[in-house]
């Protein structure tokens, strides 16, 4: 994975996962002094780092307050803001997941 | 239930379990035993080596720790909603791992770094600055540890055992084991802490099913709030409580990217994927987490009162012996004795392996940048392993001489304190704009704001008429210091963090205009996205000194 896992990250794509728009040089301006990754470019496909903003999901989520903050619907005799907490445990092993096998390299 | 048969059997089969789960801490020294311990890599970070399951375990283990479990339910049991926030906080905390915190793990892997502060020496090319966040990561690690203490003591209390010595026996058997295995002794009792934490969740769902389910308990406790209602308390937050619990989520959130312990765990990983699956597995310990907090619901339900609780007289008793209590009261004796056992567990792995994060801190900031620059390996560990006891010491002293009040102020005013290490460790990794006097002085400001306004807060009593404490009393800060008219109040790490930010930003802008020269960065882009089949080639040795460091421990393949 490592080498091609450079490459990636000195094409800077749209994720933000690895770096990529935020440390690649458009924001901060490190890249042309230490963006040697683009050098070390092998060819082959890699998978879209915009599956990293899927992340921003199970951020978001549990932030909510103004949305989870009352009692009904209940479960199980569970007020909604303590459900909706637990809820959002499982959306992000879901959403991580999902962003994992997305992007993950060959091996 | 009570009884002598009962409580007897409480005893025994939790000292009979966490003293085998210490056992297996000494077998760590023989389990995938290294060709030689005797260098950092392997004492410290587990020859970063660990795969997915024994991370995950030593991560859910450093991270989810006694303390939470025994400080959540109660503070569930005291103010309601307000302590449900370590559940959205450890919700979010994944995710950031898995976008953030893989860049550490592979700046680390190729240069060798065991600590944050080392990348940031090697990021913004300033030994002081290093050894600044050393300084402030193992002063904000060493409470930690002593309130893991304070929850095993909680334990003992529960038990009607008296004394400071059997919390003395129980650390210095981990220490002992520690100072041996390093790493892979916390990494192996987890995954018993586990074990036994999965037999407590299942019996305490099957408690609550059998006294009523959680439509009761839910019940009970609106009753209870509503009979006596405080400012900040209740089953769902007050209109203006909703500010405070978000800072206080990120906060939380944000500090764990930086507190020495997790990091170790991460850098112990053996590949980017394991950190990566890791952070899509830990939400699982947030389900435990939600239904420990819950707990503390339902043992307002139950009626439990802490040790020490006198209602006529008006004292609340110790809040830690909530947790405890409860499963004292609703288990049978035997069952009770399993928690207990997972609640010690699960002090001592966190106090081992904090107390690891603070010794590499020590070794490799100040030890090797001031005292010997030329260390070899095996000096280097010798040192943090005589460190490592010298912390777990120090957090000892800390309950012995101090009052336990003391400690539980300590830690409130760590997790301030570690924040303020956010724009080296943690946004350093994405960009190496800021400039190293910046980040200085913004650490040191951060601390400082963060101090007093800590200093500032009083504590109210139960009932939330007259101010019990002056100072230290909470790390929500009223907004009306700066003059607003609002009743609402922001966690105070999050307040100092911003400051520390607009102190950096603006210092950096200054600098930078006035061309002072800023330190050289020794990390390049492509480190930080080196997996584990990268040579570990650009070793800060190297790059510093040109000097090849031999046999440095990790396993390069």
């Amino acid at each position: 994975v490592g080498y091609d896992d450079i490459g990636r990250n000195g094409r800077g794509d749209d994720g933000f996962g690895n770096g990529d728009g935020f440390g690649d040089g458009r924001g901060f301006g490190n890249g042309d002094r230490f963006g040697d990754g683009g050098t070390r470019l092998l060819p082959g496909r890699r998978p879209s780092q915009a599956w990293n903003w899927l992340l921003a999901i199970p951020i978001i989520a549990p932030l909510l307050t103004p949305l989870y903050n009352r009692v009904d619907p209940q479960l199980w005799g569970m007020p909604f803001f303590y459900w909706y907490q637990l809820g959002c445990a499982l959306l992000a092993v879901a959403v991580i997941t999902a962003v994992y096998r997305m992007t993950r390299g060959r091996s | 239930m009570g009884g002598l048969a009962s409580s007897g059997a409480e005893f025994w089969v939790f000292t009979i379990l966490l003293a085998g789960t210490i056992l297996l801490g000494f077998a760590a020294a023989q389990w995938r035993r290294p060709h030689s311990i005797h260098s950092l890599e392997e004492w410290g970070v587990g020859g970063r080596a660990f795969g997915n399951w024994v991370t995950w375990f030593l991560l859910g283990g450093s991270t989810f720790t006694a303390y939470t479990f025994v400080a959540v339910p109660a503070l569930v049991y005291g103010v309601g909603a307000m302590g449900f926030f370590a559940i959205p906080f450890s919700i979010i905390t994944p995710p950031l791992v898995f976008l953030v915190s893989t860049r550490i793990w592979s700046v680390s892997h190729r240069h060798g770094f065991v600590t944050g502060a080392e990348f940031a020496r090697a990021r913004f090319g300033s030994r002081g600055l290093a050894a600044l966040l050393a300084i402030t990561g193992i002063v904000a690690t060493m409470p930690y540890i002593a309130v893991q203490l304070l929850s095993l003591q909680a334990v003992f209390k529960t038990m009607g055992i008296s004394g400071e010595w059997p919390l003395a026996v129980a650390l210095g058997l981990v220490a002992f084991s520690t100072f041996r295995s390093g790493l892979r002794a916390p990494a192996l009792l987890s995954i018993a802490k586990d074990v036994l934490l999965i037999w407590v969740i299942i019996a305490a769902l099957l408690v609550v099913a059998m006294s009523g389910g959680w439509g009761a308990a839910f019940h009970s406790a609106a009753l209870r709030f509503a009979h006596s209602p405080g400012p900040g308390t209740g089953l769902l937050l007050g209109s203006s409580d909703q500010l405070s619990y978000l800072t206080l989520v990120v906060g939380s959130a944000l500090s764990i990217l930086v507190y020495p312990h997790a990091l170790t765990g991460i850098l112990a990983a053996k590949d980017l994927a394991t950190v990566r699956r890791n952070a899509a597995a830990l939400p699982v310990y947030c389900l435990a987490l939600g239904l420990m907090g819950m707990l503390g619901v339902f043992a307002i339900s139950m009626g439990i009162l802490p040790v020490g609780a006198n209602l006529a007289k008006g004292q609340i008793g110790d809040l830690n012996t909530v947790t405890p209590q409860l499963f004292h009261v609703t288990f049978p004796g035997w069952c009770s004795g399993i928690a207990f056992a997972a609640i010690g567990v699960a002090a001592l792995v966190p106090a081992a392996v904090m107390s690891i994060s603070a010794a590499n801190l020590f070794t490799r900031s100040i030890y090797r940048e001031y005292l010997h620059p030329r260390a070899t390996p095996a000096q280097e560990a010798r040192v943090s392993r005589y460190t490592s006891l010298a912390v777990k010491l120090g957090a000892v002293v800390c309950i012995f001489l101090l009052s336990p009040q003391f400690s539980v102020d300590l830690q409130l005013i760590g997790g301030v304190i570690v924040l303020q290490m956010i724009p080296a460790v943690c946004i350093g990794l994405l960009t190496p704009w800021f400039h190293r006097w910046a980040l200085t002085a913004g650490l040191l400001v951060g601390l400082v704001v963060g101090m007093v306004q800590l200093y500032q807060i009083p504590q109210l009593s139960p009932g939330g008429r007259s101010i019990a404490r002056a100072h230290f009393g909470g790390s929500s800060w009223p907004l009306t210091h700066l003059g607003l008219h609002t009743s609402a109040s922001v966690y105070v790490g999050m307040l100092a963090l911003a400051v520390n930010l607009v102190v950096v930003v603006v210092g950096t802008a200054v600098l930078r205009g006035l061309r002072v020269p800023a330190g050289t960065d020794a990390t390049k882009q492509a480190d930080y996205e080196a997996d584990v089949d990268d040579p570990m080639i650009n070793r800060l040795d190297n790059l510093l000194d040109g000097e090849s460091l031999q046999g440095a421990g990790a396993h390069v393949r």
